[in-house]
Protein backbone atom coordinates (compact mmCIF):
# COMPACT_ATOMS: atom_id res chain seq x y z
CA UNK A 1 0.00 0.00 0.00
CA UNK A 2 1.36 3.82 -1.14
CA UNK A 3 1.75 5.57 1.00
CA UNK A 4 1.52 3.61 3.76
CA UNK A 5 -0.55 6.28 6.32
CA UNK A 6 0.99 8.28 8.54
CA UNK A 7 4.48 7.43 6.35
CA UNK A 8 5.99 10.83 7.78
CA UNK A 9 6.22 10.27 11.12
CA UNK A 10 7.02 6.31 10.62
CA UNK A 11 9.78 7.23 8.25
CA UNK A 12 11.57 9.80 11.14
CA UNK A 13 11.19 12.57 8.63
CA UNK A 14 8.02 14.53 10.88
CA UNK A 15 9.53 14.83 14.26
CA UNK A 16 6.20 16.00 15.64
CA UNK A 17 6.45 17.23 19.38
CA UNK A 18 3.76 18.24 21.93
CA UNK A 19 3.89 21.99 22.32
CA UNK A 20 5.61 23.32 25.51
CA UNK A 21 4.89 26.37 27.16
CA UNK A 22 5.81 29.16 25.31
CA UNK A 23 7.34 32.34 26.47
CA UNK A 24 5.84 35.00 23.62
CA UNK A 25 4.03 37.70 24.70
CA UNK A 26 0.28 38.42 24.35
CA UNK A 27 0.90 39.41 20.77
CA UNK A 28 1.76 35.72 19.92
CA UNK A 29 -1.60 34.15 21.75
CA UNK A 30 -3.51 34.29 18.55
CA UNK A 31 -0.34 32.49 16.41
CA UNK A 32 -0.05 29.50 19.16
CA UNK A 33 -4.01 29.78 19.30
CA UNK A 34 -3.89 28.75 15.88
CA UNK A 35 -0.99 26.02 15.95
CA UNK A 36 -3.43 23.95 18.18
CA UNK A 37 -5.63 23.88 15.73
CA UNK A 38 -3.21 22.83 13.38
CA UNK A 39 -1.48 20.79 15.51
CA UNK A 40 -4.81 18.06 16.18
CA UNK A 41 -4.77 17.86 12.52
CA UNK A 42 -1.31 17.18 12.31
CA UNK A 43 -2.15 14.26 15.11
CA UNK A 44 -4.95 13.04 13.29
CA UNK A 45 -3.18 12.40 10.09
CA UNK A 46 0.07 11.19 11.63
CA UNK A 47 -1.59 8.97 13.84
CA UNK A 48 -0.34 10.42 16.75
CA UNK A 49 -2.20 9.55 19.97
CA UNK A 50 0.04 11.32 22.61
CA UNK A 51 -0.19 14.53 20.39
CA UNK A 52 -4.19 13.82 19.95
CA UNK A 53 -3.75 13.67 23.94
CA UNK A 54 -1.90 16.84 24.46
CA UNK A 55 -4.49 18.91 22.29
CA UNK A 56 -7.62 18.47 24.92
CA UNK A 57 -7.81 19.60 28.36
CA UNK A 58 -8.92 16.46 30.61
CA UNK A 59 -13.04 16.91 30.38
CA UNK A 60 -13.08 18.31 26.35
CA UNK A 61 -16.56 17.75 24.25
CA UNK A 62 -16.40 16.87 20.91
CA UNK A 63 -19.12 16.50 18.57
CA UNK A 64 -20.89 17.17 15.33
CA UNK A 65 -23.48 17.61 12.89
CA UNK A 66 -23.48 16.73 9.45
CA UNK A 67 -24.62 16.85 5.79
CA UNK A 68 -27.55 14.29 5.59
CA UNK A 69 -28.91 15.62 9.20
CA UNK A 70 -27.27 12.82 11.38
CA UNK A 71 -25.35 14.43 14.95
CA UNK A 72 -22.23 12.55 16.30
CA UNK A 73 -21.04 12.73 19.57
CA UNK A 74 -20.66 14.12 22.37
CA UNK A 75 -18.07 11.88 22.92
CA UNK A 76 -16.67 13.35 26.37
CA UNK A 77 -13.64 13.30 28.39
CA UNK A 78 -9.88 13.49 26.64
CA UNK A 79 -9.17 9.62 26.66
CA UNK A 80 -12.81 8.83 25.24
CA UNK A 81 -12.04 11.42 22.24
CA UNK A 82 -8.91 10.08 21.71
CA UNK A 83 -9.69 6.52 21.74
CA UNK A 84 -13.02 7.51 19.50
CA UNK A 85 -11.18 9.10 16.77
CA UNK A 86 -8.03 6.97 17.09
CA UNK A 87 -10.52 4.03 16.54
CA UNK A 88 -10.81 5.35 12.60
CA UNK A 89 -7.52 4.39 12.03
CA UNK A 90 -7.83 0.84 11.58
CA UNK A 91 -10.42 1.45 9.68
CA UNK A 92 -9.03 3.95 7.27
CA UNK A 93 -6.03 2.60 5.09
CA UNK A 94 -5.49 5.55 3.39
CA UNK A 95 -3.37 8.73 4.13
CA UNK A 96 -5.71 11.38 5.09
CA UNK A 97 -4.84 14.92 5.06
CA UNK A 98 -7.24 17.67 7.37
CA UNK A 99 -6.33 21.04 5.93
CA UNK A 100 -7.33 23.97 8.08
CA UNK A 101 -7.77 27.47 5.93
CA UNK A 102 -9.65 30.30 6.52
CA UNK A 103 -9.71 30.81 10.05
CA UNK A 104 -10.59 33.42 12.79
CA UNK A 105 -10.11 33.90 16.17
CA UNK A 106 -12.61 35.15 17.93
CA UNK A 107 -13.50 36.06 21.30
CA UNK A 108 -9.84 36.09 22.64
CA UNK A 109 -9.18 36.58 26.38
CA UNK A 110 -6.35 36.16 28.44
CA UNK A 111 -7.51 32.67 29.14
CA UNK A 112 -10.25 31.46 26.44
CA UNK A 113 -10.70 31.99 22.75
CA UNK A 114 -12.80 30.43 20.13
CA UNK A 115 -11.99 29.37 16.67
CA UNK A 116 -13.54 29.42 13.21
CA UNK A 117 -11.59 27.50 10.61
CA UNK A 118 -12.91 25.48 7.40
CA UNK A 119 -11.62 22.12 6.83
CA UNK A 120 -10.66 20.62 3.66
CA UNK A 121 -10.40 16.41 4.13
CA UNK A 122 -8.32 14.83 1.40
CA UNK A 123 -7.68 11.10 0.47
CA UNK A 124 -4.48 9.96 -0.97
CA UNK A 125 -4.50 5.91 -2.37
CA UNK A 126 -2.11 6.16 -4.67
CA UNK A 127 -4.41 8.65 -5.71
CA UNK A 128 -5.35 12.37 -4.21
CA UNK A 129 -9.34 12.96 -3.74
CA UNK A 130 -10.97 15.41 -1.71
CA UNK A 131 -13.09 13.68 1.03
CA UNK A 132 -15.51 16.10 2.24
CA UNK A 133 -15.42 20.06 3.53
CA UNK A 134 -16.21 20.90 6.53
CA UNK A 135 -16.31 23.54 9.47
CA UNK A 136 -14.80 23.59 12.99
CA UNK A 137 -15.81 25.68 16.07
CA UNK A 138 -13.19 24.88 18.36
CA UNK A 139 -13.29 26.37 22.06
CA UNK A 140 -9.78 26.49 23.85
CA UNK A 141 -8.73 27.45 27.24
CA UNK A 142 -5.39 28.35 28.70
CA UNK A 143 -4.08 25.65 30.63
CA UNK A 144 -0.76 25.56 31.94
CA UNK A 145 0.80 28.37 29.63
CA UNK A 146 -0.58 25.69 26.88
CA UNK A 147 -3.54 26.72 25.01
CA UNK A 148 -5.96 23.06 25.15
CA UNK A 149 -9.15 22.68 23.54
CA UNK A 150 -12.60 21.74 25.15
CA UNK A 151 -14.86 22.07 22.95
CA UNK A 152 -14.41 20.65 19.38
CA UNK A 153 -17.62 21.01 17.17
CA UNK A 154 -17.52 19.93 13.32
CA UNK A 155 -20.28 21.28 10.96
CA UNK A 156 -20.00 18.71 7.55
CA UNK A 157 -21.16 19.42 4.50
CA UNK A 158 -21.75 15.73 3.87
CA UNK A 159 -22.93 12.91 5.50
CA UNK A 160 -20.48 11.42 8.13
CA UNK B 1 1.13 23.70 -28.13
CA UNK B 2 3.11 26.04 -27.80
CA UNK B 3 3.82 28.23 -25.08
CA UNK B 4 2.30 31.37 -27.01
CA UNK B 5 -0.90 29.34 -26.96
CA UNK B 6 -0.63 27.94 -23.69
CA UNK B 7 -2.87 29.19 -20.96
CA UNK B 8 -1.97 30.18 -18.65
CA UNK B 9 1.92 31.18 -18.78
CA UNK B 10 3.52 29.99 -15.60
CA UNK B 11 4.09 32.46 -13.80
CA UNK B 12 1.88 34.61 -15.52
CA UNK B 13 1.25 37.13 -12.64
CA UNK B 14 4.34 38.26 -11.70
CA UNK B 15 4.62 38.83 -14.90
CA UNK B 16 1.51 41.06 -15.03
CA UNK B 17 2.71 42.70 -12.10
CA UNK B 18 0.03 41.36 -9.98
CA UNK B 19 1.58 39.25 -7.71
CA UNK B 20 4.46 41.73 -6.46
CA UNK B 21 5.82 39.34 -3.44
CA UNK B 22 8.59 41.10 -2.16
CA UNK B 23 11.78 40.03 0.11
CA UNK B 24 10.38 40.26 3.59
CA UNK B 25 10.80 42.00 6.96
CA UNK B 26 13.39 41.82 9.19
CA UNK B 27 12.27 41.19 13.12
CA UNK B 28 11.55 43.40 15.65
CA UNK B 29 12.67 40.50 18.20
CA UNK B 30 8.82 40.00 19.45
CA UNK B 31 8.23 36.33 19.44
CA UNK B 32 4.59 36.68 18.08
CA UNK B 33 6.51 38.58 15.30
CA UNK B 34 8.89 35.99 14.67
CA UNK B 35 6.27 33.53 14.63
CA UNK B 36 4.55 35.41 11.77
CA UNK B 37 7.49 36.57 10.34
CA UNK B 38 8.59 32.56 10.37
CA UNK B 39 5.06 31.63 8.23
CA UNK B 40 5.82 34.68 6.29
CA UNK B 41 8.81 33.15 5.08
CA UNK B 42 6.75 30.13 3.60
CA UNK B 43 4.42 31.73 1.78
CA UNK B 44 7.37 33.41 0.36
CA UNK B 45 8.82 30.13 -0.87
CA UNK B 46 5.49 29.52 -2.49
CA UNK B 47 5.20 32.50 -4.29
CA UNK B 48 8.44 32.61 -5.56
CA UNK B 49 8.18 29.44 -6.57
CA UNK B 50 4.90 29.55 -8.62
CA UNK B 51 5.90 32.47 -9.79
CA UNK B 52 9.27 31.75 -11.07
CA UNK B 53 10.99 34.19 -9.12
CA UNK B 54 14.60 33.00 -9.15
CA UNK B 55 15.71 35.80 -6.81
CA UNK B 56 12.37 35.56 -4.29
CA UNK B 57 13.28 31.92 -3.96
CA UNK B 58 16.82 32.50 -3.09
CA UNK B 59 15.96 35.43 -0.60
CA UNK B 60 14.52 32.23 1.08
CA UNK B 61 17.39 30.55 1.54
CA UNK B 62 20.61 30.75 3.65
CA UNK B 63 23.79 30.81 1.60
CA UNK B 64 24.43 27.66 2.87
CA UNK B 65 20.59 25.96 2.57
CA UNK B 66 19.41 22.71 1.75
CA UNK B 67 16.78 21.56 -0.59
CA UNK B 68 15.27 17.75 -0.36
CA UNK B 69 12.36 15.41 -0.63
CA UNK B 70 10.44 12.32 -0.51
CA UNK B 71 7.93 11.32 -2.47
CA UNK B 72 5.69 8.91 -0.45
CA UNK B 73 8.40 8.33 1.58
CA UNK B 74 10.24 6.50 -0.62
CA UNK B 75 11.28 8.10 -3.85
CA UNK B 76 14.14 11.07 -2.62
CA UNK B 77 14.51 14.00 -4.55
CA UNK B 78 17.91 15.86 -4.23
CA UNK B 79 19.75 17.41 -1.71
CA UNK B 80 20.41 20.34 -2.95
CA UNK B 81 23.18 21.88 -1.24
CA UNK B 82 23.73 25.80 -1.12
CA UNK B 83 21.44 28.70 -2.48
CA UNK B 84 22.95 28.61 -5.86
CA UNK B 85 22.48 25.19 -6.38
CA UNK B 86 18.76 25.25 -5.37
CA UNK B 87 18.23 28.07 -7.33
CA UNK B 88 20.16 26.13 -10.40
CA UNK B 89 18.28 23.20 -9.62
CA UNK B 90 14.75 25.31 -10.26
CA UNK B 91 15.52 27.36 -12.93
CA UNK B 92 16.35 23.78 -14.85
CA UNK B 93 12.91 22.51 -13.86
CA UNK B 94 10.49 25.21 -14.28
CA UNK B 95 10.68 25.75 -18.36
CA UNK B 96 10.16 21.65 -18.53
CA UNK B 97 6.78 22.13 -15.87
CA UNK B 98 4.22 23.66 -18.50
CA UNK B 99 1.34 24.20 -15.96
CA UNK B 100 0.81 27.15 -13.67
CA UNK B 101 1.14 25.66 -10.03
CA UNK B 102 0.41 26.75 -6.88
CA UNK B 103 1.38 25.38 -3.79
CA UNK B 104 -1.02 26.10 -0.71
CA UNK B 105 0.02 25.45 2.71
CA UNK B 106 -1.53 25.29 5.57
CA UNK B 107 -1.30 23.89 9.14
CA UNK B 108 1.64 25.56 9.70
CA UNK B 109 2.59 24.78 13.71
CA UNK B 110 5.85 26.01 14.76
CA UNK B 111 8.26 24.43 17.30
CA UNK B 112 11.69 24.68 19.13
CA UNK B 113 11.75 28.57 18.47
CA UNK B 114 14.62 29.93 19.82
CA UNK B 115 14.80 33.56 19.10
CA UNK B 116 17.26 33.02 16.19
CA UNK B 117 16.12 29.07 15.33
CA UNK B 118 12.81 27.11 14.76
CA UNK B 119 11.25 24.61 12.95
CA UNK B 120 8.09 24.75 11.14
CA UNK B 121 5.58 21.84 9.68
CA UNK B 122 3.19 22.80 7.25
CA UNK B 123 0.67 21.17 4.95
CA UNK B 124 1.42 21.52 1.10
CA UNK B 125 -1.50 21.20 -1.16
CA UNK B 126 -0.09 21.64 -4.87
CA UNK B 127 -2.83 22.64 -7.54
CA UNK B 128 -2.30 22.90 -11.42
CA UNK B 129 -4.00 24.84 -14.13
CA UNK B 130 -3.79 24.18 -17.43
CA UNK B 131 -5.41 25.34 -20.36
CA UNK B 132 -8.76 26.45 -18.52
CA UNK B 133 -8.65 23.03 -16.17
CA UNK B 134 -7.90 23.37 -12.60
CA UNK B 135 -6.58 20.18 -10.82
CA UNK B 136 -5.19 18.70 -7.49
CA UNK B 137 -1.07 17.37 -8.22
CA UNK B 138 -0.51 16.19 -4.60
CA UNK B 139 -0.99 16.98 -1.21
CA UNK B 140 2.19 16.47 1.68
CA UNK B 141 3.63 17.36 4.95
CA UNK B 142 6.76 19.88 4.61
CA UNK B 143 9.59 20.32 7.24
CA UNK B 144 11.29 23.46 7.12
CA UNK B 145 14.65 24.40 9.33
CA UNK B 146 14.66 28.51 9.52
CA UNK B 147 17.58 31.04 11.47
CA UNK B 148 17.29 34.42 11.50
CA UNK B 149 20.36 36.58 10.19
CA UNK B 150 21.93 38.98 11.88
CA UNK B 151 19.68 41.45 9.86
CA UNK B 152 16.78 40.39 11.38
CA UNK B 153 15.27 38.03 8.44
CA UNK B 154 14.21 34.54 9.04
CA UNK B 155 15.51 32.24 5.87
CA UNK B 156 15.22 28.70 5.16
CA UNK B 157 18.49 26.44 6.31
CA UNK B 158 16.65 23.10 5.34
CA UNK B 159 13.43 22.52 3.76
CA UNK B 160 12.16 18.92 3.07
CA UNK B 161 9.64 18.72 1.28
CA UNK B 162 6.63 15.19 1.73
CA UNK B 163 4.46 14.19 -0.86
CA UNK B 164 1.94 11.66 -0.64
CA UNK B 165 1.59 10.73 -4.41
CA UNK B 166 3.98 11.19 -7.13
CA UNK B 167 3.58 14.18 -9.82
Amino acid sequence: LIPAPAWGFASGDLPLVPATADQADADAQRVLVAERVHAYAWAFDERRRDLLAACFTADAVWHGSFGDGSRVGATRGRDAIVAWLSSYWNRQDDQRRHLITTMQVDALTPTRATVICSLLLLSVRQELSPVLTSFYRVGLQLTDGQWLIDDLFEGGDLAF
Amino acid sequence: MSEAEQRPVPGWSRELGLSTVGAGSASDGDPGVDRVLIMDRIFRYAWGFDERNIDGIGECFTEDGIWEGWVMGTDHVGPFNGRAAIQGFMGEFWPNQEDQRRHVFTNIIIDDYTGSSAQAHAYLLLMSSMNAETSPVTVGPYRFDLVKDEGGVWRLSHLRGGWDSPF
